[in-house]
Formats: C-alpha cells, sequence, structure tokens
C-alpha cells in the first residue's frame, strides 16, 4: 500500500512535538532573559538615585561592578542601553562604563566592520545611543560604508545627537581622506539644512580643497539668502579650479545679473580652461540673458592654433583641455540654448566674413584711410608682414585698438607680441581687458609683452591723474 | 543490417561521449567546489583588503561606438566611482559613431574635467574594441588602466577594490572584476544570461583562480597595468574576443590575473535571441581564433597559466562542443529507432541522468553563493539545459562553418542596444 496512514500519523506526531519543543524552548529563553533583565534593571535603579552621600557613591560604584560581572551579559547591556536614556551626565557615563567594562561597545565595532547588515544596523543603533566621542567617531567611520543604507543609518545616528554637535562632527569629516565618508557627510549636512550652515561656512577655510568643495556644494544645497555674499569672494580667490567650479555651480543656481556678471567673468579670466569652460555651460544652462550672443562672440573669439593639444598629425582628435575644451563646452552651451549645429557653424562663418570686410571696419572703428593697408596687412598669410602692419599700427593711435586686439588672437606669437607692444605705446586703456587676456598666451613672449604694455598703459594713466 | 546489431555501436559511442562528458563535468565539479571555497575566503578577505594610503591615478578607458541609448549613465556611474576625484580620468574614445555618442560624451565634459574625449574619425574607426582601445590608450594619462563597456553601471567601491588587489601583489598583472546582469528579470533569455554569468563567474572564474591563480579578463570591469598591457603588446586588433586572446598573452608574459568577486559592475544584456546569436557568434569565433592562434606555439609554451587557457577555450569551443553534438544525435537516434530503451541503455541512461543533475547543482551552488537561489532562478537553470545550451551548441556549430568551411574574415560585430534595457531590470 502506497499510503501508510499509521506511518503518516506518527510522522506528523513527531513534526507536531519538534515544533512544540522549539516553542517551548522560545518561550523560556524569553521568560529567563525577562527575569535577567528585570533583575539587572533593579541594579541599574541604584544608578538612578542620587548620589549625595558617600555610602550611595559607594553604592553606585558597587551597581556598576554588579552588572559588569552580571551573569546574564546581554541582560546587563540592556539595562545598560536603558541608562543611557536618562538625562544625568553621571547615569549615561556610567552606563557607557559598564557598556565599556562588559565588551559590549567592542562587539558593536566588530559587528560594524565584519557584521551582515542587520548586524550593521543594530551596532549603528547602539552606537547611536551611547554617543560619546569613541561612539560618533566610529559612527563617522561607518559613513563610508559600502552599502549606501548603513552608511546612511550612520549617519541619521549622529545626526540623533544635539545639532551643534553633530554639525560639527559631520563638517569635520568633510576633510575626511575618505571620498565616501566626506560625501555621506555632505550629504547629512544637507539634510540638516539651515543647522549646518555655521559649521559648514567654517570649512570654507579648510585647508583640504575637498572639504573646501564639499561645503561650498551643500551651502549652495541648501541655500539661503546670504549665500551670494558668502560664495563669490571665493570665485577668484579660491587656489583650487575644483573649488571654483562648485562656486560657480552654487552661484548659477541662484541666478540674478549680479551673479550671471561674475560668471561672465569667470569665463573669461579664469587661469583654468575648465573652469572658463564651466562658466560658458553654466550660463547656458541657466539661460542668463544675452547668453547665446555672448557664447557666439566667445566662440567666434577662440583660435584652434592656441593650445592645442595632441599630434597635429594625429588622425585621432583628442578634446581634453584647453582650448578644444573651452570650444566644446561652448558649442554644448549654444546647443542648450537651442542653436542647431546649422546656426552655430552660420554664425562663425558671419563673423569671420566680418573680419574680412576691412574697410567696413575701418569705417566703424574710424580709422583714417591711410591706415587701411595696414589693417589689410594683418590678414596676410605671411606672419613677418602681420607682425610688422601690428607695429606700424600703433602710431594710428587710438583708432587701432580695436584692431590690435583682434590680433592679439594671431596664431602667430610674433604677431601677437607686437600687437600689445603697440597697444601698450597707443596707451589706451580700452585694449586693458584683451591684454589682460593674454597673460595667460601660452607663449612666454606674449605675456611679457602683454604685462608691460599694461603696465604703461596704467601708469601713463597715474601720471596723468597727478599732472591735473 | 538490423537496429539490434547497431546497438553495441550506438552503445560504445554514448560510452565514449559520456567519458568526454564526465571528465568535463568531473573538473567542472571540482571548480565549483573550489569555487565555493574562494567565495568564504573572499567573504573575510574583503574585510581584509588592504588599505591604500595613497590611491595612484587611473584612467578609465571606455571605448564606444553608437552607444547614445546607454553612454551617459555609464559615465554617470563611472564619476561617481568610490575613488579619489583627482585620482582618476576617463578616457572615453568615440569610435566613428554615426548617433549622438559623441554629443552625449561632450555634454558630460561640460560638467566634469575628468572626462577626455578621443575621437577617432570616419573611415579610420569602427573596426572593433580592441582597435579603439588602442587608439585611446596613448591619452590615457597614467600608469594603471581600467577598462569599463560604454553599457555597464559599476558599484562605487569596484574600482577601489581591483586597484587595492592589483597593489598588494607585484605578481598580477591585471585584478578582474564580477559582472552581473541588470535586465536579468526581463524575460527568460536574460534570466538565462543572468544564471550563466553566475555560474560561469563561480565556477571558471573563481574555481580557477582558487585552484591554479588564474581568471580570465572579462572585456569589462578590470584594471590592468600599463606595463603589462606594453609588453604583451596592447590589444590584439584582429581579435574579436579581445580579453580572451589578452589573457593568453598576458600569462605568456607572467602575470596573474585575479578575480575579485566583490568589485561588481551591472550590465544590460541581450534580450532578444537575434542579439544574443550574434553577441555570442561573436565570441565564440574570437575563442576558436584564440586557440587557433595559440595552440601550434603549444610547444614553446613558457608558462603554465598559458597552457590552461588554452586548454579551457579548448574545451569548450571544441571538446564540449564535440561530445554534446554526438551525444545529442546518439539520443535522438537511439530515440527514434527506439535503442534508447530496455536493459542495455539504461545504465548509460542513468549516468547520462546523473551528469544533467550534477548540472544543476553546480549551477544551484552559484546561485548560492550569489544570494540568487530563487525557485524561479532554479526552475530556470533546470530548463537552460535543454533550451539554452542547446542554442551555445548551434552557435558553436556555426561559428565552426564560418571558421573552417567558408572561412569567412573575423570581422566586429555590434551588439545592439535597446532603450530602457538598463532600467527594466529586476535589481
Amino acid at each position: 500500500m502506497l499510503f501508510d496512514s499509521q506511518l503518516a500519523g506518527n510522522a506528523a506526531m513527531f513534526a507536531g512535538g519538534v515544533a512544540a519543543s522549539a516553542l517551548l524552548l522560545r518561550f523560556l529563553r524569553w521568560w529567563g532573559e525577562s527575569i535577567a533583565l528585570n533583575r539587572a534593571r533593579r541594579i541599574g535603579d541604584r544608578l538612578r538615585r542620587p548620589a549625595t552621600t558617600l555610602a550611595a557613591v559607594e553604592d553606585q560604584s558597587a551597581a556598576i561592578q554588579d552588572l559588569v560581572q552580571f551573569p546574564f551579559g546581554q541582560a546587563a547591556v540592556g539595562a545598560a542601553r536603558e541608562l543611557l536614556r536618562e538625562r544625568d551626565p553621571a547615569v549615561r557615563a556610567a552606563a557607557i562604563e559598564i557598556l565599556r567594562r562588559t565588551r559590549a561597545f567592542d562587539g558593536w565595532v566588530k559587528d560594524l566592520e565584519r557584521g551582515g547588515y542587520r548586524a550593521k544596523l543594530r551596532a549603528i543603533q547602539a552606537l547611536g545611543e551611547v554617543g560619546d566621542e569613541r561612539a560618533v567617531e566610529e559612527l563617522i567611520e561607518a559613513l563610508g560604508d559600502d552599502d549606501p543604507g548603513v552608511a546612511r543609518a550612520a549617519s541619521q545616528a549622529v545626526m540623533m545627537r544635539d545639532p551643534d554637535y553633530a554639525a560639527d562632527r559631520l563638517a569635520g569629516a568633510l576633510s575626511s581622506p575618505k571620498r565616501r565618508i566626506a560625501e555621506t557627510a555632505a550629504a547629512a549636512l544637507v539634510h540638516m539644512g539651515e543647522a549646518a550652515v555655521e559649521a559648514l561656512v567654517g570649512q570654507l577655510a579648510s585647508l583640504r580643497a575637498q572639504a573646501r568643495r564639499l561645503a561650498v556644494e551643500s551651502l549652495g544645497a541648501i541655500g539661503g539668502p546670504a549665500l551670494a555674499d558668502l560664495l563669490l569672494p571665493l570665485l577668484e580667490s579660491d587656489p583650487d579650479p575644483a573649488v571654483r567650479v562648485s562656486v560657480a555651480e552654487a552661484l548659477a543656481r541662484l541666478g540674478g545679473e549680479y551673479v550671471f556678471a561674475h560668471l561672465r567673468r569667470l569665463a573669461q579670466f579664469d587661469p583654468d580652461w575648465f573652469v572658463r569652460a564651466r562658466a560658458y555651460s553654466l550660463l547656458a544652462e541657466a539661460n542668463a540673458p544675452g547668453a547665446a550672443e555672448y557664447l557666439l562672440e566667445a566662440l567666434a573669439g577662440l583660435e584652434p592654433e592656441i593650445g592645442r593639444s595632441g599630434d597635429e598629425n594625429d588622425a585621432v582628435e583628442v578634446v581634453s583641455d584647453g582650448i578644444q575644451r573651452l570650444r566644446s563646452a561652448i558649442v554644448v552651451g549654444l546647443r542648450m540654448l537651442g542653436l542647431s549645429d546649422d546656426e552655430i557653424a552660420a554664425a562663425q562663418r558671419q563673423e569671420e566674413t566680418e573680419e574680412l570686410d576691412i574697410a567696413l571696419l575701418a569705417e566703424e572703428e574710424k580709422l583714417l584711410p591711410g591706415w587701411l593697408d595696414a589693417l589689410g596687412a594683418l590678414g596676410e598669410p605671411d606672419a613677418a608682414r602681420r607682425a610688422e602692419a601690428a607695429r606700424q599700427l600703433a602710431e594710428a593711435g587710438p583708432p587701432a585698438v580695436a584692431a590690435l586686439a583682434r590680433a592679439l588672437r594671431d596664431p602667430d606669437p610674433l604677431v601677437r607680441a607686437e600687437a600689445a607692444r603697440s597697444l601698450g605705446r597707443i596707451g589706451a586703456r580700452d585694449g586693458l581687458d584683451a591684454l589682460a587676456e593674454c597673460l595667460r598666451d601660452p607663449d612666454p613672449g606674449v605675456r611679457l609683452a602683454s604685462s608691460t604694455a599694461m603696465r604703461a598703459i596704467v601708469t601713463r594713466d597715474a601720471v596723468r591723474e597727478l599732472r591735473d | 543490417m538490423s537496429l539490434e546489431a547497431l546497438a553495441p555501436v550506438h552503445d560504445a559511442l554514448l560510452a565514449v561521449c559520456l567519458l568526454g562528458a564526465w571528465s568535463i563535468i568531473g573538473l567542472y565539479s571540482l571548480l565549483s567546489f573550489c569555487g565555493f571555497i574562494y567565495s568564504l575566503e573572499a567573504r573575510r578577505a574583503k574585510w581584509r583588503a588592504p588599505v591604500v594610503a595613497d590611491w595612484p591615478p587611473v584612467s578609465i578607458l571606455v571605448p564606444a561606438h553608437n552607444e547614445e541609448i546607454v553612454m551617459a549613465g555609464t559615465i554617470e556611474s563611472l564619476l561617481h566611482l568610490d575613488y579619489p576625484r583627482d585620482r582618476v580620468e576617463i578616457v572615453v574614445i568615440d569610435d566613428s559613431s554615426t548617433d549622438r555618442t559623441r554629443r552625449v560624451i561632450e555634454h558630460l565634459m561640460a560638467t566634469d574635467r575628468r572626462l577626455k574625449l578621443v575621437a577617432i574619425p570616419p573611415g579610420i574607426g569602427g573596426q572593433g574594441k580592441s582597435h579603439a582601445l588602442n587608439s585611446g590608450l596613448p591619452y590615457a594619462s597614467h600608469d594603471l588602466i581600467a577598462v569599463y563597456d560604454a553599457d555597464n553601471c559599476p558599484e562605487p567601491v569596484s574600482l577601489r577594490y581591483l586597484v587595492a588587489e592589483l597593489l598588494a601583489d607585484e605578481k598580477l598583472g591585471a585584478a578582474v572584476g564580477k559582472v552581473r546582469t541588470l535586465n536579468q528579470a526581463t524575460n527568460l533569455l536574460t534570466r538565462c544570461i543572468a544564471i550563466e554569468f553566475i555560474s560561469f563567474q563561480w565556477i571558471v572564474q573563481a574555481g580557477r583562480w582558487r585552484l591554479f591563480r588564474l581568471a580570465s579578463l572579462p572585456g569589462t570591469n578590470y584594471v590592468i597595468r600599463r606595463e603589462a598591457l606594453e609588453r604583451a603588446g596592447g590589444w590584439d586588433g584582429g581579435a574579436i574576443a579581445d580579453d580572451a586572446e589578452l589573457t593568453v598573452r598576458l600569462s605568456q608574459e607572467g602575470y596573474q590575473v585575479k578575480f575579485v568577486p566583490w568589485a561588481v559592475t551591472w550590465e544590460p544584456e541581450p534580450q532578444h535571441w537575434g542579439v544574443w546569436l550574434r553577441q555570442r557568434l561573436r565570441w565564440a569565433r574570437g575563442g576558436t581564433y584564440v586557440v587557433r592562434k595559440f595552440l601550434p606555439r603549444v610547444r614553446r609554451l613558457r608558462h603554465r597559466d598559458l597552457l590552461l587557457e588554452v586548454l579551457h577555450l579548448l574545451t569548450i569551443y571544441y571538446l564540449f562542443f564535440g561530445v554534446m553534438i554526438v551525444s545529442d544525435l546518439i539520443m535522438v537516434s537511439g530515440l527514434i529507432a527506439g535503442l534508447a530503451v530496455g536493459s542495455r541503455a539504461s545504465p548509460l541512461m542513468v549516468l547520462w541522468a546523473l551528469a544533467v543533475g550534477l548540472f544543476l547543482l553546480q549551477m544551484a551552488i552559484s546561485l548560492a553563493i550569489e544570494g540568487e537561489n530563487t525557485p524561479l532562478n532554479l526552475l530556470a537553470a533546470t530548463a537552460m539545459y535543454f533550451t539554452y545550451c542547446q542554442a551555445w551548441l548551434f552557435v558553436c556549430g556555426k561559428a565552426h562553418y564560418l571558421d573552417v568551411v567558408r572561412q569567412e574574415r573575423l570581422r566586429w560585430e555590434k551588439t545592439v542596444r535597446v532603450p530602457g534595457a538598463a532600467r527594466s531590470g529586476g535589481q
């Protein structure tokens, strides 16, 4: 017979017996733990009493000893964790001492390092309840856990402490050499909002660029009316380009003509190519008024030969840094602003055509007809002739400033240097912006000529003012 | 001649096939066991992961050919890797894309300075991943080179673990991570691929590393020393399975490749049989190319690792394929002729059933190690033997047909991306 009812009945009874035994064991364990916990709590109650007499102090010392030596370790730890909820610092200190001596603290630290997900969360909760210096230190370390859930729980445990203390500790973690710790701390500070602003402002003066950058990013995410005043000085003074980029991004979110003016200045004058490129793209992302025209003008002003990266004979095109990156960012920005590739290319071509219309230019710039040849020679293929023309144009005076400023973007460094010297000889302040841009020229001769010319213009003005 | 007279021949052939199959199953069972041991060791080793005080700079190469659908997600993942920001550069190689890949890269370049674009112009590019990687390598500034495919989403810690392992042992030429399937819940095919990947990595990668200190480059999610790469001569432009080919040459140069299972990347896999077929055909032809290239030099093999690597490919693409084809033919002919029933065939059939059982056990062990031993996955693994594995035989057969009969030139075949594949996964 395939089905033996007696055998099945015996099997069912056996299974039932096993299940009932397991339940009974579980109940007995729970019962035993409850008794132990109640006994531990009674010892713990002795710690809650105010220690006003010597006898009471001695009794508390004995209570600590009793809990440490309590035969059921888990119950002692449970009672100590309940004591951590007391406001009295002496009681909390006693509880921490019990946890330290019972090695419960070490167990949690170990769990935090090596445990599974649940063990880590339990450890974080316990360490959050302890909340002393060492516990917070361990929690800060846990901000770098591979599991984002654990890192988030650790940051929440730190935030359980009083806000000022938590903000200070988390802001301190922005300098951590472990990137993950620093970034989780930054996210927690953003979550804290206004309460974290003071601590974050303190980090703006940190020696570590990473801390300054994360502080800027966090402040930018929190926002606030004073943000622009707080961050604008960093836009030009911070030595780290990544921090300047973060400042620019935070400011771009604020918007406003004042901010856009600073971004335009950054795009034009920052010594770092990427910062300039990012400033252009931020102007486009923020859809700043007149951004399309400004970007088109900037694109037309770029010369591909200067600062070109990669080997010219190489078949592949490399866009990593320098003017190509700048060009790429401007083109991306123009696309963001809704211009098609054809429109961008057409605008560039139009700009080139305008540059070639010598007569029109001369008329616009009120250049005397006698200088028309020299102006035309600036477009000659021979670099020596262009340099000679740039030298001659110095004698044309202020009307030649615009033409010489254009010549500062000539592919040949000799022409650029000659144009800079001519601008210096003319002495017109109109040429200062163009000369300032040449201070970053890849050619040292151009840089020297530009700085000399700028000095000459400024000195001449100062002398003139003194005479007046 | 009666069918009864053919029975001994049938049984003899079946016995030979079973012997071949059991040799392979025996080897893979051993590798499964070693993989399991390594998984336990790896769990402990992860806690003791080497602490690197000063992380070395790394150049990440990402070859991309018409990857506009997946490019942005990949770059975002790479930018969020848990590695010091100033120690990473990401060199994206636009391999003559005809779609908007370059635009996507340029857009992201405007937001992060770590990105670098190497654009291979039309006419020169589109010749495959190896060619693209070789073109990008001169523009990588650092001594450690990481490679990720353009459709990958590496976990933030993956690069850190790979670099730490590589630095801890000078004999290592490369450290390779684990590849998981992003869209495994999409359909039965993607689930089968996910199970295949998990099994391959815990059996072949982890098992071989534990047993022989040997693992293969997976084509993505690996870090290699520039010195090792240059000594090996870079990627072979003629190979369409660049990873397998480079692994052999690294072994030839005396470098080891370590499998680091906790450095994980996720990638979407083909969702349609046609795409899968083309991709696997490329792998199979790439594998046989490696065997053909290195087998004649077997007498001059200087390193045991090299021999083992070639033997591994030989086992997969030739021995296993041959055994399975003959065994399938015997089974079918036996069933048709009624020879597979009766007393003679029974012991062999039991052996065959045992072999299938072992195959499933290996799969189950791998899935359990990975924490993916769900009833659905176990059911899919069972179905895989009769469907997916048989399709693999077709792929191998076609690869041999194209190589030997048609003698068709090896050509890079781009895996077609499906919009939304990365988001449709169950992970």
